[in-house]
């Protein structure tokens, strides 16, 4: 079986620049309601990225070895990379398929069902977290990359560094709003207390907070290898 | 422990088979399946979601799924159930325990009835359909069933994509940390995204 | 050779002096890039009309962005393309309408689960019948050779068979022209010899960039591209030795040629 990943296949990086000139264009120019072909092949893909990373086996994480699912993960990565509308659209594209019954929960769950469970106001918050961590973080990248053109000619490891904190806090804005709907999801479903919900929830903070370090840690990467995926204006 | 993830479980959900439930049209069996889950979640009566369950535990003994199958599809369940059942016993009672722990495994087991009996290209122009409403205000909702397949898709790649990474890093002797690992995979999906984009635009599509 | 213009007598459909089948005329294309402007095409001019035309180069020098010309992937600057006397600028749906792609990767441009769908969705333009379209699709898989592949996944396609259940189907939504970016680098052996059989069969002018020069000398007419320029064409049995001289000892300076 061939190799199905590794680096890009591109020529070099004029050609990736060139073709991705024509349809990416600046976000400030676009019609939102186009969706232009390479709007929805990242939707689909990264629906899909959500769903591999969802049934990813647990990672175990430092000392401990606690282990981490990557749902989460997916979600902050999904909006940070995709920015805010296309991020929405593709979580929504996860839940949706989900909900027809593919198990492509963590846990290998899906199905209708699932929304008779705890986990339901989690799962509907996703994706306006990632519209949310999206919005915040494009805008980021996008003043980010203004700052480096007009300012240096060589990219500082400070500058890096602001830009890898400003994500993790799109991606903090993000865990909020999914905690408090997952609370108010576990109340209304699950039949909990505010108390027994609050402090179940608390139990998964921390591993989301990790998450979203990683999740911006790899979109700065990201961001500097396709300089074009926020349409910022070079 | 690491949990070997088959791709076929994935995609596969569908079961091939000649039974009345597979002959059954999208449109009445999605009423009536659907129909029963929200009846199962308002009643919220134990009694009555112990029956439906039983009843999906027949029905895929009778269609040719197996008893084993229906099993199967609840057992990730397993961890929540005790954990949901065990607070509501503590704190509710067992009545109420057993509503919510039956009523949830009745929910599963129905949607799983649903999409075993029903191949994935039906499924997706099931959705397609239910999206007219869309529609109407403009959406086109052929794009929407080209998402879902484009999404199915890129599924076995993407595994493929990082079990070849998560291998390399083995074979490197790196542990497996979670940031070095899916960078590459990131960036290799984004590169793969944009392969399919050009793709979808040379077919005419966009 | 006529050249760009923004005026409102310009007709795109009426053929002009420059029109073969795949021409362009000083087509420049600069994109923007953190370290400054960055050429990709300068001034490039070309007409290609034989059956095969092969299009050679290294590595960045440019080939698959003149090959995206053709079908509005890429939109130049300044100059002006042509495809059968369509300009894909203006009407980029009659030229992706008239031309055929085929992508370098096989698994990213193969677009359902399944190789029977994929070849379905082309035929959904022309073909409404859904049971007609299921039958000429596996007709194409026949004829490939895949026919027992039909519903398999694509993913547990070899790369080979991915590249034929690619050109199945681009060849089913019936292309004028085909055009194909480096469609056997990815590929064994085997599976070249076998797409390159494929394309033997075939009617449709064809337009290849490759790195294989044994596939290159199997054209009517070819073109090196170095550095965003075309710096020589001509029959194969001059330019491929001549060509491999170059990568050996130095290209020339575009001055001196």
């Amino acid at each position: 079986m061939p190799r199905t990943c590794g680096a890009p296949t591109q020529s070099s990086r004029g050609e990736a620049l060139a073709e991705l000139d024509f349809v990416n264009m600046s976000e400030t120019t676009r019609s939102h309601l186009t969706i232009n072909s390479f709007d929805l092949a990242n939707i689909a893909v990264f629906a899909a990225l959500t769903s591999v990373l969802a049934l990813a086996p647990a990672i175990p994480v430092g000392a401990l070895g606690v282990p981490l699912t990557l749902q989460t993960l997916a979600v902050f990565l999904t909006g940070m990379i995709l920015g805010g509308w296309r991020a929405f659209l593709a979580i929504t594209l996860y839940v949706v398929v989900g909900l027809l019954g593919v198990p492509i929960f963590a846990g290998f769950v899906g199905g209708p069902g699932v929304l008779a469970g705890p986990s339901v106001g989690y799962l509907l918050a996703f994706p306006f977290t990632a519209a949310l961590v999206g919005f915040l973080a494009h805008r980021s990248v996008r003043e980010e990359h203004v700052r480096r053109r007009a300012g240096s000619t060589s990219a500082t490891p400070d500058k890096r560094r602001g830009l890898g904190l400003k994500l993790f806090l799109a991606g903090v804005a993000g865990l909020v709003l999914s905690h408090v709907l997952g609370i108010i999801g576990m109340m209304l479903v699950g039949g909990l207390s505010l108390n027994a919900a609050v402090i179940a929830d608390l139990v998964f903070i921390p591993g989301d907070l990790i998450k979203a370090v990683a999740a911006a840690l790899i979109a700065v990467a990201v961001h500097r290898a396709f300089p074009r995926m926020a349409g910022a204006v070079l | 422990m690491r949990r070997k993830v088959r791709r076929d479980d994935l995609l596969g959900t569908y079961v091939p088979g000649r039974s009345l439930l597979h002959r059954c049209p999208l449109a009445l069996k999605a009423t009536l399946l659907l129909g029963l889950c929200i009846t199962v979640m308002v009643i919220r009566d134990w009694q009555f979601s112990l029956a439906v369950l039983s009843l999906t535990a027949l029905s895929s003994a009778v269609c040719g799924l197996g008893l084993r199958r229906w099993a199967a599809s609840l057992r990730p369940l397993l961890f929540l159930v005790i954990l949901l059942g065990g607070y509501h016993l503590i704190f509710n009672g067992p009545a109420r325990a057993a509503s919510i722990v039956l009523s949830l495994l009745a929910v599963v087991s129905l949607s799983r009835l649903l999409i075993s009996t029903t191949p994935l290209p039906r499924l997706i122009d099931g959705l397609v359909w239910l999206c007219t409403p869309l529609s109407w205000c403009g959406v086109n909702t052929e794009r929407i069933g080209l998402a879902v397949s484009l999404m199915i898709r890129s599924v076995p790649w993407l595994f493929g994509c990082l079990g070849e990474l998560r291998d390399a890093a083995t074979a490197r002797t790196i542990r497996a940390n979670p940031v070095r690992l899916v960078t590459p995979a990131t960036i290799a999906t984004v590169n793969y995204a944009h392969h399919t984009g050009e793709a979808l635009a040379a077919r005419g599509l966009d | 050779m006529a050249h760009t213009s923004g005026s409102s007598s310009y007709d795109p459909l009426v053929p002009d002096a420059s029109s073969g089948s795949l021409s362009c005329a000083d087509v420049s294309l600069t994109v923007d890039s953190p370290s400054g402007p960055f050429t990709v095409l300068d001034r490039v001019s070309c007409e290609f009309d034989q059956p095969r035309t092969a299009v050679i180069g290294l590595n960045g020098s440019g080939k698959s962005t003149l090959l995206r010309l053709f079908n509005a992937l890429v939109v130049p600057q300044s100059g002006v393309v042509r495809v059968n006397s369509i300009d894909p600028v203006a009407f980029p749906r009659e030229a992706r309408a008239a031309v055929g792609f085929v992508f370098t990767d096989p698994a990213s441009q193969i677009l359902m689960p399944t190789p029977i769908e994929d070849i379905e969705l082309s035929l959904r333009r022309h073909v409404h019948d859904r049971h007609e379209r299921t039958e000429r699709a596996r007709d194409w898989l026949v004829r490939m050779g895949l026919e027992h592949r039909a519903h398999h996944s694509v993913f547990d396609l070899s790369g080979g068979e991915r590249q034929l259940v690619a050109l199945a189907a681009v060849l089913a939504a019936q292309p004028q022209v085909l055009i194909l970016d480096e469609p056997t680098t990815l590929l064994d052996l085997r599976n070249q010899l076998k797409l390159i059989d494929m394309l033997d069969d075939l009617g449709q002018q064809q337009l290849i960039s490759t790195h294989d020069l044994d596939l290159a000398a199997t054209a009517h007419h070819v073109a090196v591209v170095h550095e965003s320029r075309i710096i020589a064409q001509g029959p194969p049995a001059e330019l491929i030795p001549q060509y491999k001289s170059w990568c050996a000892h130095g290209f020339p300076q575009w001055e001196s040629l």
